[in-house]
């Protein structure tokens, strides 16, 4: 199996997943990003990414339980498998790394 | 968040149809989570992005959620095999890539194929600009008074005459019926306008026109029709009887553009000056009325033809209240002629009843001698199967060469099953190259069009406006597009679809019998449709050469016929016989009232012993008729100016009169006869003349009475041979020393004779050009099928002749195949021409015998020009060097 490369897309996804534990399924991820983030995000997209997800082994999900607002349906709620862990701490630590190699006066400079 | 209320939920529930896509397209396991994550996203939108955009976001997201890509790619479940199969193969056949695969392979199958994709564009281009050209003409025929706003409640009112039994509705009436028909029917009838067809001398400065397209109108005729005004209001345009309204280009060939007509003063007939006060569009040649002039009606009130009842010239229109009938109008019609005519009736002896045509059957009525516009129904109809049938041949060539190139693609389909394709995805797929193919060929079919416009347009005599029909062209072409692609797509994709893989791999594939016999029927129905086409064309221009050529029974060669529609002809004509007469080359001058040809009228007689009265045409002339036109006198004499009672005292009658008034010819002379509405006394039956075609040859010899009388409305001249053009200009000049306002118009008869068939003759042409084409696509099919065949067969070929066999004997077995179905299509096809043709000829009073000799013709051209088509390719096969096919592979 070729390596399993996380896109933004996906990253942000997963994240999502992640900071919403129980209550992660499609519809609440994507109002979350749509809520948190400064770009509208549409639905669709967040559940081929979610399925892509699936399918690369970074999410597992299960069917939950119904609700009345959903007139009564099942939601599939997903969890951040071990993999999916794994590549979120990557991603994270690569990105720490980078940040770390900027210069200081640098990041002074930009405020940050 | 939260869930909708019930009073929300009937509001402001999401857009059920895209519920309803939604759950017919997507996966089963995937609908409850993704119905159910939709609601909320939409309960979400509904509170942050309001109803509209909460509604469209929804949609959005539907039609991209049942896009297929969007579908999880599934696990190996190997449970349910079978359900999973199909889906993967449906989403699999409508990806994009497939998509452009089959693209890709449809293009490059067309281009590998130079002449089979030559063959099947040409032949579906060819076919299609012909149902093309035939439906401009189809829909300018059926467009023909379409543009009227109130057209749906008009109608035009025509005045029959019970004659033998038979109604003959005339269209024309006199000017008293359209008030009285407002007053009779009041509420029922809420408009009426008359309009007066008429010619007029029209002077502008120094300039005079003599028009012969003016017609006199009510004031209120351009709101009751709908024909646009460039300048003027249409409710006061003719409010002013000294006003005139001119067509566009009329203006322009009076004043130079139509700003400046506007408020000129127009002379009509040198007494009637008018003012332009309006300009319309020039009438459309889908308009049953055409005119260049409008003057008001209200000029000519007091004319005998606008006072008196029995008068008429006037066609009059009423607008019905959109709450009552044809039938309940014409139901108290009979009421009404009694009320206002049974006096003249009882007095004449004739009986009128009034009827209403609704203007848009105005257009195809049958046997209305008017001066409107007229088409024939039974044309169209004619016209319409022959588009079919030309269609059905093209797309019979694309099935043909379709099934046969099976072979050559067998393979692809092999390879094709082999990984996964199913039936149906292989039936689409050739349903989709055939709806390229066809595509393409309405696209080069357009270009065709344009090409060909000029000279169709000249073919039917009238303009085609092509704008107009852009939109109807459009969807034509798109139906031309799906019914070829299927019809021709379907055949070819059901027997490719059906091959077994393995054998189409092992490129064992043998077309089957049940192909080959399919095959052979299709060649049939070609060449019986473009035999029948053929002989249909064959028979028409025989009949109509047998019409041109036939003996009238009077001379119709260098004669001249000048029409008397104003008083400087009719003076110079009755003033200067003697002069003209005088002319070496003038033998005989003669005014009438009816020019053969032309119209005559028909009104009734008392006749000698016969209690009944009695209907004949009737021919108002001098004494110089029978000479003029050569008629032979068969009993009696002719007009003679030594019995100067015979102006007043004398008739003369045609053999038909005689015959059916129960005489021979010789008992006729001394009868008596009466007519009962211009003479006071009996005339005496002087002469019987031999029968002659006074009307057109599409109807029998009708009975005629010829007695003098003033009513003139045209002059023959018949002159000697030689130098006509000579002659016409010393009667030119003669004329013109007259001082006339009006210019010198003549014709020549046997031009005017000719004129009555052109309608014929120009449909006759057209399918002659048609029936050519039908065996041209037909042609081209079996030359494709020859081909195919040739190159098929080579190896037998090259065994033949190594074996010994001479050139000849393989043309003849190649070429065998392929007459047979000819033949057989020319024992089907002739019966049914015979049958079709004959029903056409009954519309002749005098009509050729079909003959059996014309069909042996005809299937022996059909034949040679199959064998011409088949034998290039045979002979081709045959002279091919065997060492070369036999070593091939």
């Amino acid at each position: 199996m070729k390596r399993a490369f996380l896109g933004e897309l996906e990253e942000v996804v997963l994240l999502t997943v992640a900071a919403l534990q129980e209550q992660a399924y499609c519809a609440s991820i994507t109002q979350t990003i749509d809520q948190q983030m400064a770009r509208t995000i549409s639905f669709p997209t967040v559940h081929t990414t979610l399925q892509r997800l699936e399918e690369k082994g970074f999410v597992s999900s299960q069917m939950g339980g119904a609700t009345a607002e959903r007139g009564g349906r099942q939601k599939r709620l997903f969890t951040v498998t071990t993999a999916g862990q794994r590549a979120l701490i990557e991603c994270r630590q690569v990105r720490s790394q980078l940040w770390d190699q900027i210069p200081t006066p640098v990041l002074e400079l930009w405020g940050a | 968040m939260g869930r909708l209320t019930n009073e929300e939920d009937r509001f402001l529930r999401p857009p059920r149809w895209a519920d309803w896509l939604l759950s017919r397209f997507c996966p089963a396991d995937l609908e409850d989570e993704l119905q159910g994550d939709l609601l909320e996203m939409y309960v979400y939108w509904l509170k942050t992005i309001g109803l509209r955009g909460a509604r469209w976001r929804y949609v959005l997201a539907v039609m991209r959620l049942i896009r297929p890509l969007s579908w999880p790619r599934q696990q190996n479940n190997y449970s349910q095999p079978g359900r999973q199969l199909a889906e993967h193969r449906t989403i699999f056949s409508l990806h994009p890539t497939m998509i452009r695969n089959y693209l890709k392979i449809a293009f490059r199958n067309l281009t590998r194929n130079k002449v089979f994709s030559g063959i099947n564009l040409l032949g579906l281009s060819t076919g299609i600009t012909v149902c093309l050209l035939i439906f401009l003409f189809i829909m300018n025929e059926f467009s023909v008074d379409n543009f009227h706003k109130n057209g749906k409640s008009i109608y035009r009112v025509m005045r029959g005459i019970a004659n033998e039994g038979k109604e003959v509705a005339v269209s024309y009436v006199s000017g008293p019926y359209a008030p009285a028909l407002l007053n009779d029917f009041k509420g029922q009838i809420t408009q009426a306008v008359r309009v007066n067809p008429t010619d007029a001398l029209v002077t502008i400065q120094n300039k005079s026109f003599h028009e012969r397209k003016i017609i006199d109108v009510d004031p209120n005729f351009f709101t009751f029709f709908s024909f646009p005004l460039l300048k003027g209001n249409p409710a006061t345009v003719l409010a002013d009887p000294a006003s005139v309204v001119l067509t566009e280009s009329t203006a322009r060939k009076y004043f130079g553009s139509i700003d400046n007509a506007l408020g000129k003063i127009v002379e009509i007939d040198k007494n009637l000056p008018v003012k332009v006060t309006g300009i319309v569009q020039d009438v459309p040649t889908n308009s049953h009325l055409d005119f260049d002039l409008v003057l008001p009606l209200e000029n000519y009130k007091d004319r005998s033809y606008m006072t008196a009842w029995i008068n008429n010239g006037i066609y009059t229109y009423v607008q019905l209240a959109p709450t009552v009938s044809e039938e309940q109008i014409e139901r108290n019609f009979s009421r009404f002629m009694d009320k206002h005519m049974g006096q003249i009736m009882k007095q004449a002896g004739f009986h009128f009843n009034l009827s209403l045509t609704p203007l848009k059957a105005v257009y195809f009525e049958e046997s209305v001698f008017d001066g409107a516009r007229h088409g024939d129904k039974k044309v169209v109809y004619i016209f319409l199967s022959i588009a079919v049938l030309i269609l059905l041949v093209a797309c019979i060539n694309f099935m043909n060469l379709s099934t046969v190139r099976a072979v050559e693609r067998s393979k692809e389909i092999g390879v094709r099953k082999v990984l996964g394709a199913i039936k149906g995805h292989l039936i689409w797929q050739f349903i989709g190259e055939s709806l390229l193919l066809a595509s393409l060929s309405c696209v080069i079919s357009v270009g065709l069009l344009a090409l060909v416009l000029p000279f169709y347009k000249q073919l039917l005599g009238y303009p085609l406006n092509l704008s107009v029909y852009a939109l109807p062209i459009v969807l034509f072409l798109i139906g031309i597009i799906m019914v070829v692609g299927f019809l021709s797509g379907s055949y070819p994709a059901f027997v490719l679809a059906a091959f077994s893989p393995i054998q189409a791999l092992k490129g064992k594939l043998r077309l089957g019998k049940g192909g080959t016999s399919l095959r052979q029927v299709l060649v049939i129905v070609q060449f019986s449709i473009s035999i029948l086409l053929m002989l249909g064309t064959a028979i028409g221009t025989q009949q109509m050469g047998y019409l041109k050529n036939k003996k009238l029974g009077y001379n119709k060669e260098q004669t001249l016929v000048i029409p008397i529609d104003n008083n400087d002809i009719y003076n110079f004509i009755l003033n200067h016989k003697p002069e003209l007469l005088a002319q070496s080359r003038v033998e005989a001058v003669s005014m009438m009232s009816g020019e053969p040809g032309g119209f005559f009228d028909g009104l009734m007689f008392d006749v000698e012993a016969h209690p009944s009265r009695w209907r004949a045409r009737t021919e108002f002339a001098d004494f110089d008729f029978v000479k003029t036109l050569g008629l032979k006198i068969i009993a009696g004499r002719d007009f003679s100016p030594q019995y100067p009672s015979d102006t007043t005292q004398a008739a003369l009658i045609n053999r038909t009169a005689a015959a059916k008034l129960g005489w021979t010819p010789d008992q006729a002379v001394g009868k008596w006869l009466k007519n009962t509405l211009r003479d006071n006394t009996n005339r005496t039956i002087i002469g019987v003349v031999e029968d002659f075609n006074f009307i057109s040859l599409k109807e029998a010899i009708e009975p005629l009475v010829i007695a003098p009388n003033d009513d003139r409305r045209a002059a023959l001249i018949r002159l000697s041979p030689g130098n006509i053009t000579a002659t016409v200009e010393t009667i030119q000049k003669m004329y013109a020393k007259t001082r006339p306002a009006y210019p010198f118009e003549y014709r020549f008869l046997d031009q005017q004779f000719d004129q009555m068939y052109q309608a014929d003759l120009r449909q006759q042409t057209i399918l002659g050009v048609f029936a050519g084409l039908a065996i041209f696509i037909a042609c081209l099919g079996l030359f494709g099928l020859a081909s195919f065949s040739a190159q098929q067969r080579t190896k037998e070929i090259g065994v033949r002749k190594v074996l010994g066999a001479s050139v000849g004997s393989v043309v003849s077995l190649l070429s065998r195949d392929f007459l047979k179905p000819v033949c057989i299509a020319i024992l089907i096809a002739s019966p049914i021409a015979w049958w079709v043709m004959n029903q056409w000829l009954q519309r002749f009073a005098y009509r050729i015998e079909i003959e059996w000799w014309l069909f042996a013709l005809t299937g022996l051209l059909a034949m040679g020009i199959a064998l011409l088509t088949v034998g290039y390719q045979s002979i081709k096969a045959a002279l091919m060097n065997p060492v070369k096919s036999l070593r091939s592979e």
